[in-house]
């Protein structure tokens, strides 16, 4: 799978899962707050050093398909947006044409520069939020989760039913393509039926024997944690412990220096820092004014 | 005489919807440091008896319980689980589905802690489990990668970092291919005598048995109708037929003899086997027949090529290669075995021959017509092939809906389908239930019914993978005599197998695949006659060949491969 973790020994395999969960919410809150494409691009930058320091380059050099299409949808979107806006500034007139009872009154057909950037910033920040989610289950084992969701006081019942699911979802993939060979062999075959067929009769041999070979493997497991004495009155023992080390600590204060110069920079310029209007819940009073560029 | 570690008195246990009891007053007393082997047919109560020694039964399987079990002082019925647990572990039959964490190491210690030990304790048994099954150097691993023979090694250190003194295994190896089932029993060996842990352990292969067991228990439909030393209880041949139950090869040849020339000592072992032999043939008791030849039906089958592959390459994504240049031509009324261990190719090869891989160089060609131009669902009419698990493909309400299925597929008037399913029932010895709903049925049946399924498609050459796999001796010859059956009405039947005993009995031809290649193919007795390159690839002719084969100055033809070649090539003194 594209997201399962591999095993090494880089500096971000061995961060504190909490300081990547952290890192990851960061980004999302550092790129809200930018708005112009060059400090960004910064942030894409030093994640794409992150990248190359996990080592996630080479793991996922399998799927260049999925950023073709990244880049392919990208491109469109930035298009979108330099075509629809509308707002001020200077502008090349490509084919200027009006529809009737257009409620802003600007003709359609220009390309604004401001569109453009406005367009190629929302990318980035897509890209940038979106590049973290590697960052976090690539390097991070199903065990470090778990005892990190463990650190972060969520019930031992839930880690347990969170990791116990991660183990046997393979399982059940290849249970279930194990089904549809067998049916196959005997002319069912529903990669060739319409989608009619499909619908009407299609998953009932496949699905059947999917859900009751799953109730039989869930009874064996059944057996096999009670053996282990799950659940005994006794406080639990968590081998896996991890600590804040130095890494984590230079990672964290490079963290905030990075935040204190977004924030510093935002208000050198612009006067304000604003994270975005996503920033609903902040009380009227409280909210910086309405930025629109004119 | 210290007390007995486990006292099982006067048990009775009968499953609610079971109709007769699954165990009936058993008595055992089993003291510290045996290893002790439960046999039986399917049915006979050995997973029952697991399960209630752990106290999984009556807590989490309920049912009609009378007697008690004392477990080192604790009867069972009062003690919770988890206090159980460190008195016995326990490893059941599918080695998937017991491993439940994302890692080796989460995997042992999962159950210490859950019993809140010290940190450095559990570290410390971590590392004796691994270390004493043999597992050390992959903490990290993950479950799922391991092979057969290193999941069930992985649930006997689960069970070992519990540090219970009472290890049970309910047929461990019943899934696994020769050599994972080697790994297995040497370690458990190893724990047995070197670290002293009480052993009980439910098994079919008899002759493995026979070589490390203390003491063999033998269950018939619920009662122990048996309980010794092997060389006590393998005496009794009648009691083993009666409970279906196989002996080993060596002592099925001396019952036997015994019947003629009655030998000192009765031999359980292939070394015993050996050396009471050879002494009969000093003393000149017994000798083979003078110019005596092998009486071998030749494979008779005819010239017509049914399925042929052709300088076939299968390649997995990304470079790992399953199979390497295969050319194999088989005829119409063959019956050809395929052997090989686990990852050696023989699935994925058959899986080629069906349509539901295809070459990545290279060609298979079925009935004249090469599979790259069909889809496995077309090929089905003229080839079947039975999956490992019949619970992977039933799904109907009633057998008849379920044999019905294939042909309906296949787009036949419902006459021709109901004078198929008919057929098919009758073939298999499943017409009496024919209403009945398939995942009712016992395994055997359920596997039997699977067959039904695919021979109603009426294809010429029937494939069979594994069709052994958590099947008793006599579930194994009912699933082999079908297929026999079928070989007899003109159809190439080839098999999948690790035992070693049916390949000898059954098929005319037999291939071994190691790494993905064919290194031996010819007919039966020959293959056998090579150990040296059947060790490459982890295999051994069965046991009674390994006798043939060391007796073979004596006299013995060496290419002997059942017990009946052999009873048949020894004469006895007038």
């Amino acid at each position: 799978m594209a997201i399962e973790y591999v095993a090494g020994n880089s500096p971000i395999h061995r961060l504190n899962p909490i300081t990547k969960v952290f890192f990851s919410l960061y980004i999302i809150f550092v790129t809200l707050g930018l708005r112009d494409i060059f400090s960004l691009a910064i942030v894409l930058v030093s994640i794409m050093v992150l990248w190359a320091l996990a080592g996630i380059p080479r793991l996922l050099s399998r799927f260049k398909f999925l950023f073709v299409i990244m880049l392919a949808s990208g491109a469109i979107w930035v298009a979108a947006q330099t075509l629809l806006w509308m707002f001020g500034g200077p502008y090349i007139s490509v084919f200027e044409f009006n529809i009737p009872f257009w409620p802003v009154d600007k003709p359609f057909g220009r390309i604004y520069f401001q569109g453009l950037t406005y367009g190629l910033a929302m990318v980035i920040r897509i890209v940038c939020i979106f590049s973290c989610v590697p960052l976090l289950t690539l390097t991070t084992s199903v065990p470090q989760i778990a005892v990190s969701l463990q650190k972060l006081k969520f019930p031992y019942k839930f880690n347990f039913a969170f990791s116990t699911a991660v183990r046997f979802s393979p399982l059940i993939f290849t249970t279930y393509y194990d089904i549809k060979d067998a049916q196959v062999l005997r002319a069912h075959d529903i990669d060739k039926m319409s989608y009619l067929d499909k619908v009407r009769k299609a998953f009932v041999p496949v699905v059947t024997p999917l859900f009751m070979s799953l109730l039989r493997r869930s009874d064996d497991l059944e057996i096999a944690i009670e053996s282990r004495a799950f659940g005994a009155p006794v406080k639990r023992t968590f081998v896996e412990e991890f600590r804040f080390t130095h890494v984590d600590y230079i990672f964290l204060i490079v963290m905030a220096l990075f935040a204190a110069l977004v924030i510093y920079g935002q208000i050198y310029w612009q006067g304000y820092f604003v994270p975005s209007d996503w920033m609903w819940w902040v009380p009227s009073w409280a909210k910086p004014p309405t930025f629109l560029p004119t | 005489m210290a007390e007995p570690i486990v006292t099982i008195e006067n048990l009775s246990f009968t499953y609610p919807s079971g109709e007769r009891k699954a165990l009936d007053n058993v008595n055992i007393a089993i003291n510290e440091g045996e290893f002790v082997v439960v046999m039986g047919a399917n049915g006979a109560g050995k997973t029952t008896l697991c399960l209630t020694l752990n106290g999984v039964i009556p807590s989490l399987i309920n049912g009609t319980y009378e007697g008690k079990i004392i477990i080192d002082g604790l009867q069972t019925t009062k003690t919770p689980i988890f206090n159980l647990a460190q008195k016995v572990g326990i490893t059941l039959q599918d080695p998937e589905s017991q491993l439940l964490a994302p890692s080796v190491k989460s995997e042992v210690i999962f159950g210490p802690e859950n019993l809140g030990i010290p940190r450095e304790e559990i570290l410390k048994r971590l590392a004796y489990a691994l270390k004493v099954t043999r597992l050390d150097g992959k903490e990290a691993a993950s479950p799922l990668q391991l092979s057969g023979g290193q999941k069930q090694r992985l649930a006997l250190a689960c069970a070992i970092a519990m540090q219970t003194k009472i290890l049970i295994l309910d047929e461990p190896t019943s899934q696994l291919d020769p050599i994972g089932t080697t790994e297995v029993f040497s370690v458990t060996k190893d724990l047995n005598k070197k670290f002293g842990i009480t052993v009980i352990m439910t098994e079919h292969k008899s002759e493995e048995i026979a070589d490390f067991a203390d003491r063999v228990i033998l269950l018939h439909e619920g009662k122990v109708v048996a309980d010794g030393n092997p060389h006590e209880v393998f005496q009794n041949e009648q009691l083993f037929n009666e409970s279906k139950v196989k002996l080993p090869q060596v002592s099925q040849l001396f019952h036997w003899i015994n019947k003629h020339e009655k030998a000192k000592e009765f031999p359980v072992t292939l070394e015993e086997g050996i050396s009471a032999l050879s002494k009969l043939f000093e003393e000149k008791k017994i000798h083979e027949k003078k110019g005596y030849m092998i009486n071998r039906a030749e494979s008779s089958h005819s010239d017509k090529v049914v399925l042929e592959t052709r300088e076939m390459w299968h390649t997995y994504p990304p470079d790992f290669v399953a199979l390497k240049n295969i050319s194999l031509k088989i005829y119409e009324g063959e019956f050809v075995a395929l052997i090989g261990q686990n990852g050696a190719g023989k699935t994925t090869l058959v899986k080629h021959f069906v349509g539901l891989l295809k070459p990545t160089k290279g060609n298979v060609v079925v009935l004249g017509e090469d599979t790259k131009k069909k889809t496995a669902a077309q090929l089905s009419r003229n080839i079947g092939l039975v999956l490992q698990n019949p619970d992977h493909q039933l799904f109907a309400q009633s057998a008849e809906e379920e044999v019905a299925f294939g042909p309906t597929n296949l787009g036949l008037s419902k006459e021709e389908v109901d004078k198929r399913v008919d057929e098919a029932l009758k073939l298999v010895g499943l017409e009496k239930m024919r209403k009945a709903y398939p995942f009712r049925l016992s395994f055997g049946d359920r596997r039997k019914l699977a067959v039904a399924a695919i021979y109603a498609m009426k294809p010429s050459v029937f494939i069979l993978d594994e069709p052994t796999t958590g099947q008793d001796f006599q579930g194994r010859y009912d699933i082999v005599e079908i297929a026999k059956n079928l070989n007899e009405r003109g159809n190439a039947v080839v098999m999948i197998t690790h035992d070693m005993e049916l390949v000898t009995r059954y098929s005319h031809r037999t291939i071994v695949l190691g790494n993905g290649e064919v290194i031996l193919d010819g007919p039966t007795h020959e293959v056998f006659e090579k150990p040296d390159v059947l060790q490459t690839t982890y295999l051994k002719p069965p046991q009674i060949g390994q006798l043939a084969q060391a007796l073979e100055k004596q006299g013995v033809h060496k290419d002997i491969i059942t017990v009946d070649e052999f009873k048949e090539s020894l004469s006895f003194r007038k």
